[in-house]
């Protein structure tokens, strides 16, 4: 009998083998050349500084006497800074549309005046996601609960904050997993059409660091996604991006696939409208995999044999591609054996550029 | 400058290091470089550092590591070929450690540090915490969540929708 190895096992295992260090690094010459340049810039730096407060105690003092301050210079230096201007956030309001969601309830709050705030929301769909923008100081993280939620329970989002924005994992392009977070999986209390409540809280990552106060400002959304029918299509770029220019390697796959593996390609900018159904063959593979290019919004629904597979949304004008394409492993699951001809049926919807195109490949052992 | 015993920590000692900066980064460049940055910290530390210095460039490792990625945060994307697959089971496999290493890096940077200082260091979880700056608590509990985001994740590929009715969003 296999025994299938746990999580942490088969972690250990890829911690401990991935990738092949590589060696014959001059690491101590590169280290004493680091350490060097630092002191020259640190000898530098306080050089610099006795000079300038040399030139200003002078300066400062003739200053003094002219306005008739009667605070001296050393005053002035020890006196507490000014604090930093938090930025304003309603400059940096998520947008209402983006990647195929609406922003539905938002809240912002400026630091250190309001550290934990809440947003009240009324889900009218079965899904949501989190977003939020964070910008202060890099030692905190701005956690999202359900109020009241089991102590136990998940944050929706944590967001490392940044001064000049954070690191927000933002809208995640498939809906179904990461920050989406199904309705039914945040507690019995929370249900379509009732109220909830969402408690923002600013703390830091590591108490290691001491602790200060911080200054900034975080905003928050709440979003639901939009039926492609609904959704208000991002206007259209002056100049498209190329979609031959797509090189983005799918993610799930085992590596990239070699040009030699293509079996089979349905480009729009050989068809004579954009949007429509079209059909087209390839020569059944031991495992087929088909990559989905797209540098304008749409929808493009897919059928193998007749059978309707995964269908792939496109919302804005950046190129993307997605692994998300036509799939067959199983050519028995569609009546066919292997080098049969497969037909695969491609509907395009909502489509006015000649901006996508399926790439099919042999990807069997 | 000289130090000897430094020097001789430097080459006897960062080459383990480097693995655990490559699990932090993904990368063996940035690696180096991270690396490369603790140990420069270390020099200007070095009178100061009590006990084991292994233990305080870990920490810097860490640190550092996660004010860069906030610093520098862009989008991750694939970029290594796979060794040839040479059979069904042996092909699974890949796409499993794939599809694990990916999930790991989905992580965020305080999570997946946890999990290398517990899984490939073999720190307990009060080191870890202390290392940290939280209380084990936390460690454990964030431990348990990156776990099971792991275990979602990874299985990504085995959950591949096949009706019409999935939606994926493209990109």
């Amino acid at each position: 009998m296999t025994v299938m190895p746990t999580i942490e096992e088969e972690l250990q295992d890829l911690l401990a083998t991935h990738g092949e260090t590589p060696v014959g690094t001059d690491r101590l010459g590169a280290v004493r050349r680091r350490i060097a340049r630092r002191r020259q810039v640190t000898i530098a730096g306080a050089t610099a500084a006795i000079l300038l407060l040399a030139a200003a105690i002078p300066l400062a003092i003739t200053m003094s006497a002219r306005l008739g301050h009667t605070n001296g210079p050393t005053q002035q230096a020890t006196s507490p800074a000014p604090n930093p201007t938090p930025p304003d956030p309603m400059g940096m309001l998520l947008p209402e549309f983006s990647l195929g969601f609406r922003r539905v309830a938002q809240a912002t709050a400026t630091f250190p005046a309001l550290m934990q705030f809440e947003l009240v929301y009324t889900p009218s769909r079965p899904s949501l996601v989190v977003d939020a923008d964070c910008r202060t100081d890099p030692s905190q993280v701005l956690s999202v609960r359900v109020k009241d939620a089991p102590p136990e329970s998940n944050s929706l989002l944590e967001v490392d904050c940044h001064a000049n924005g954070s690191s927000r994992p933002g809208l995640h392009p498939v809906r179904v997993v990461v920050h989406g977070v199904l309705i039914d999986q945040m507690g019995p209390e929370v249900k379509v059409g009732q109220p909830m409540t969402l408690v923002v809280t600013l703390r830091p990552w590591a108490s290691a660091e001491p602790q200060q106060v911080v200054h900034g400002s975080a905003v928050v959304g709440v979003y639901e996604d939009v039926p492609p029918a609904d959704y208000p299509w991002p206007p259209r770029p002056a100049q498209l991006a190329d979609l031959d220019q797509l090189n983005e390697i799918p993610s799930i796959w085992r590596g990239p696939p070699k040009p030699e593996q293509i079996t089979g390609t349905l480009d729009s900018r050989n068809l004579p409208q954009p949007s429509g159904t079209f059909e087209f063959t390839v020569p059944m593979p031991a495992e087929l995999r088909c990559a989905v290019d797209s540098v304008a919004p749409g929808e493009l629904r897919f059928a193998v044999a007749g059978t309707p597979q995964t269908d792939v949304i496109f919302w804005d004008w950046q190129g993307r591609t997605s692994e998300w394409g036509p799939f067959v492993n199983d050519p028995v699951q569609y009546g066919i054996a292997v080098g049969d001809p497969l037909t695969i049926t491609v509907t395009a919807l909502h489509y006015v550029d000649h901006g996508w195109r399926i790439r099919c490949y042999d990807v069997g052992p | 400058m000289d130090r000897p015993e430094y020097d001789a920590f430097v080459v006897n000692r960062s080459q383990r290091l480097l693995r655990t900066a490559y699990l932090l980064t993904r990368d063996w460049t940035s690696a180096e470089d991270l690396l490369q940055a603790a140990l420069v910290k270390l020099w200007f530390a070095w009178p100061r550092v009590d006990g084991d210095p292994e233990a305080y460039v870990r920490r810097i490792l860490v640190t550092t590591h996660v004010s860069w990625r906030r610093r520098l945060w862009r989008r991750e994307v694939a970029q290594e070929y796979l060794p040839e697959s040479s059979g069904p089971d042996e092909t699974a496999r890949h796409a499993d450690r794939d599809a694990l290493w990916r999930a790991l890096h989905r992580l965020g940077p305080r999570q997946r540090a946890i999990l290398v200082l517990r899984y490939f260091e073999d720190l307990p979880d009060a080191e870890i915490a202390s290392l940290l700056g939280v209380t084990a608590v936390t460690v454990r509990s964030q431990a348990s969540r990156a776990l099971a985001r792991l275990r979602d994740e990874a299985d990504l590929s085995a959950l591949r929708p096949s009706t019409a009715d999935n939606h994926v969003m493209g990109g």
